[in-house]
């Protein structure tokens, strides 16, 4: 049973409870119905992982998006995040954009304490989430920087770092222009989201993908045509973030307003 | 924190050490180009403040890397930036060049220069201290008329090789900062100059101050004439730099690009007191207005005749508020480039810690440790031209040393 | 394959693609024994709400509800399946998904008039909100039928002269014309 918070939310505690059982970062492997955990390639153990044959990106629609943060409570789960508030894999903004063109925005603890209510919204003009996340870009800026090498991206296009290797400079962290790194505070190597690499490899989706109810989150490859990004990619239009810095990104929005940083 | 920042914003990564990092291989660069003016381009008038520039410069290159390795998560791998370096990485390059000046320009300059002395010490003195020259010497005790031309003419080499080594240690630094297209008060072309410059102007402001407080305390009289000549370049390197800076702040705001509303509050807000007090006015106009009126810089004799005493009070005040302002622009560019968000919606705040190894103690320790290594260094191999008879070091000759030349 | 009854019913419900572990939690240790671990399943008021509470950040139509007043104090498993959620009696009014746009009515001119003087709703659109949708005006004759028709206290406009090329709504916001 799990325990409500004063405010109405799940105590985490009971979510860390049940991965406690698991081994390590595991993930929750899907039993239930055909409908649910949407595989990537057919992984029935025959065949070792080649990364040469994927190339991973996600797609988000801003559209679909309500905000309600199961994507960053799962990461923080399935990767064994600090539970601090200032360590994020994945987070939800909010955007509050006003009649006279004034623009908040705001992210208590990464979107997991829920969002206030907004002052005054007789003045609003739009409101939306947009879920941010670590781009793997494909010319990635934090790749290019990092002394050691320690930094890499895979052939499949996922941006991981060596935790063995990472001499803990920080010079990834302050090269990336989306926020998307932080030092881990125990380990004191660079942390950020890794596409749930050890999910990949099994052929299922990252975690944030999984859980998200609205399917605002779509993983997929960037050059196959049988994948959902591709029809993400061709029915929406897209953008990335900071397109000016020609970081190429990985992780496409629809219907992303001008806005957004 | 106000506005907005990434959730990871929040912590910030580079702070006192890192401000302190590019503060001492500033001074490092800018003694060896003073050193340099001396040995490459003859100016014979701040031939006292040589040996001592050097000195300098290798007691803060030995420091140097301190700070970085106290601020790395994992110190104990740093090995591997030597062993596997990423070759795109800024960083990693940086660690080569650094090796390079310490051991190639520095360290071979310091010892052909000294070679000579080296070898008269080691024969003149007694016990430990006989056997610490001789392992200096490094074998070689020739002192013919041959190897002390060898010598000279190698040791000049090393110096042509050393003034763009110099520029290079210090605009990569301002490199490392500058190619971070993420940060838009980091990035820009001007950066490295920018850096290296400010540099320039700390190191002959520092030389400036050791050799006034060092003869002082050896009781013996400055010479007004090198003084003079150092005030006079410490302005011009002053007027070169300020003038990149008033250059990169007037693009920035002409251009007026996204980022400028964001910097404008941190410069108004976070910034006032580091920028505009201490390191516009204070660090460079306070300096600039002085060393113009009272300096050979611009008219011989200096625009304002002062009696020498004067002058020499206030080369020394304005080199110490050029130090300050230096270390602020350190500052400004590590710390500020982080207090705000780059979402370019907030600001945050950086709160220096007084303990622990970011912390101010470990600042001030770090700062005070070079001028402990300068003294041991100076003991071991005085830099004194001037010195007298009566002292057990044996005065250096005209023999063999063409470059050299005394009150 | 184990839950399969409950699977099924969630495959055609609108909980389709909410995973089971969005409510039950990671659940691998579950899987790996069934019998010694088992999952969280939240029962109070508290869960439901984290995704279904009214917020206008929320996309337009997303069911939304006013937490203190929808039913208050029951469970909302006591009238919801979670696994075919489809509201026991379907909302009566457009307000209770539509909150942003009623609370605007509200306000306005036009709160006397009902969501279906302007808007016809099959009753379908109801029970598969995103597949059936209610119809919108076309042209600037249907605003007419009030504001240029001579109708005592209702503003009127010359319909031919007013605000040419444009349909009314470009220029006024229809649940709250007034609004500058």
């Amino acid at each position: 049973m799990t325990a409500e918070t004063p405010d109405g939310g799940v105590d985490r505690r009971g979510f860390l409870k049940d991965l406690l059982g698991a081994c390590g970062a595991a993930a929750p492997v899907l039993w239930f119905g055909a409908v649910s955990v949407p595989e990537l390639a057919a992984q029935d153990g025959s065949e070792p992982y080649d990364p040469t044959e994927h190339l991973y990106g996600m797609g988000i629609d801003v559209a679909k998006c309500i905000g309600c943060a199961r994507c960053v409570v799962a990461c923080k789960t399935e990767n064994d995040v600090p539970e601090e508030e200032h360590f994020f894999n994945t987070w939800i903004e909010r955007y509050v954009i006003r009649e006279d063109g004034e623009v908040e925005v705001d992210s208590p603890n990464g979107g997991i304490d829920g969002f206030r209510p907004i002052r005054d919204d007789g003045e609003i003009r739009r409101t939306f989430f947009v879920p941010k996340l670590c781009n793997h870009c494909e010319a990635a800026p934090c790749v290019q920087v990092c002394p050691v090498g320690a930094t890499f991206t895979t052939p499949d296009g996922v941006v991981l770092v060596d935790e063995e290797y990472c001499i803990g400079c920080r010079y990834c962290i302050q090269a990336c222009p989306y926020g998307a790194r932080y030092m881990h505070p125990e380990k004191h190597v660079a942390g950020k989201c890794t596409f749930c690499y050890h999910r990949l490899v099994e052929g299922k989706v990252p975690a944030c993908v999984e859980v998200c109810p609205t399917q605002a989150r779509i993983f997929g490859e960037v050059e196959k045509r049988a994948t959902p990004l591709a029809r993400f990619m061709r029915f929406n239009d897209v953008q990335v973030l900071k397109a000016h810095l020609n970081t190429r990104p990985k992780v496409y929005y629809a219907n992303l307003d001008g806005e957004v940083r | 924190m106000q506005g907005y920042i990434y959730p990871n914003e929040f912590e910030l990564h580079w702070g006192l050490l890192v401000v302190l990092y590019p503060y001492l291989t500033g001074l490092v660069a800018g003694a060896f180009i003073l050193a340099s003016l001396e040995r490459v381009f003859n100016v014979k008038e701040v031939q006292p403040t040589y040996r001592l520039a050097l000195l300098t410069a290798l007691a803060f290159l030995i420091v140097a890397p301190l700070p970085l390795l106290a601020h790395l998560g994992h110190p104990e791998r740093s090995y591997e930036i030597f062993m596997t370096p990423n070759s795109q990485s800024a960083m990693a390059m940086f660690g080569f060049v650094y090796a390079w000046y310490l051991a190639v320009v520095l360290l071979l300059e310091i010892w052909f220069d000294y070679r000579r002395e080296i070898v008269l010490w080691a024969q003149s003195s007694d016990g430990w201290k006989r056997w610490m020259y001789y392992i200096l010497t490094l074998g070689s005790t020739d002192l013919s008329e041959k190897a002390l031309k060898f010598d000279d003419s190698v040791g000049r080499w090393i110096t042509i090789i050393g003034i763009p080594s110099a520029f290079l240690l210090h605009g990569y630094v301002g490199f490392i900062f500058g190619s971070v297209k993420a940060n838009p008060w980091w990035s820009s072309v001007l950066m490295p100059v920018v850096f290296l410059f400010s540099a320039i102007v700390s190191g002959i402001a520092l030389v400036l101050v050791l050799y006034v407080v060092t003869t002082m305390f050896r009781w013996r009289k400055v010479d007004m004439k090198c003084l003079d000549k150092l005030a006079q370049f410490l302005f011009y390197a002053l007027v070169v730099d300020f003038s990149l800076e008033a250059l990169d702040f007037i693009h920035r705001l002409y251009e007026s690009e996204e980022s400028i509303e964001i910097l404008r509050q941190l410069i108004e807000s976070r910034l006032f007191i580091s920028l505009i007090v201490l390191q516009v006015v204070m660090g460079s106009v306070i300096p600039l207005v002085a060393l113009a009126l009272v300096s050979p810089g611009l008219r011989k004799g200096g625009i304002l005749r002062t009696p020498p005493e004067l002058r020499q009070l206030i080369y020394i005040v304005a080199a110490v508020l050029i130090q300050i302002g230096i270390f602020s622009i350190r500052w400004n560019v590590v710390i500020g480039g982080q207090l705000f968000s780059k979402s370019l919606r907030g600001l945050t705040v950086y709160k220096v810690e007084l303990l622990g190894i970011e912390g101010l103690v470990m600042t001030i320790g770090l700062l005070l440790l070079p001028f402990v290594i300068l003294w041991v260094l100076v003991k071991v191999l005085p830099p004194w031209t001037d010195m007298d008879a009566q002292s057990a070091e044996p005065q250096p000759t005209s023999q063999g040393r063409a470059h050299e030349s005394y009150q | 394959m184990c839950h399969r009854p409950i699977a099924d019913r969630r495959a055609t419900s609108n909980h389709r693609t909410v995973a089971c572990e969005v409510c039950h939690g990671p659940a691998a240790a579950h899987v790996a024994a069934p019998l010694d671990v088992k999952p969280d399943a939240p029962r109070d008021r508290g869960f439901c709400p984290l995704c279904h509470s009214y917020n206008p950040s929320r996309p337009t139509g997303f069911p939304q509800i006013d937490t203190v007043t929808h039913n208050a104090r029951v469970p909302c498993i006591g009238c919801h399946d979670p696994h075919a959620p489809e509201p026991p009696i379907p909302p009566t009014s457009c307000g209770a998904c539509h909150g942003q746009i009623a609370s605007q009515k509200l306000v306005s001119h036009h709160a006397g008039l009902d969501c279906t003087t302007c808007h016809e709703a099959p009753e379908q659109h109801r029970l598969t909100p995103r597949q059936v949708r209610p119809t919108k005006p076309v042209d600037r004759s249907f605003c007419g039928t009030c504001h240029a028709a001579g109708i005592p206290d209702v503003p009127q406009i010359d319909l031919r002269d007013h605000g040419q090329p444009y349909v009314c709504w470009q220029c006024h916001y229809p649940h709250r014309p007034e609004a500058r």
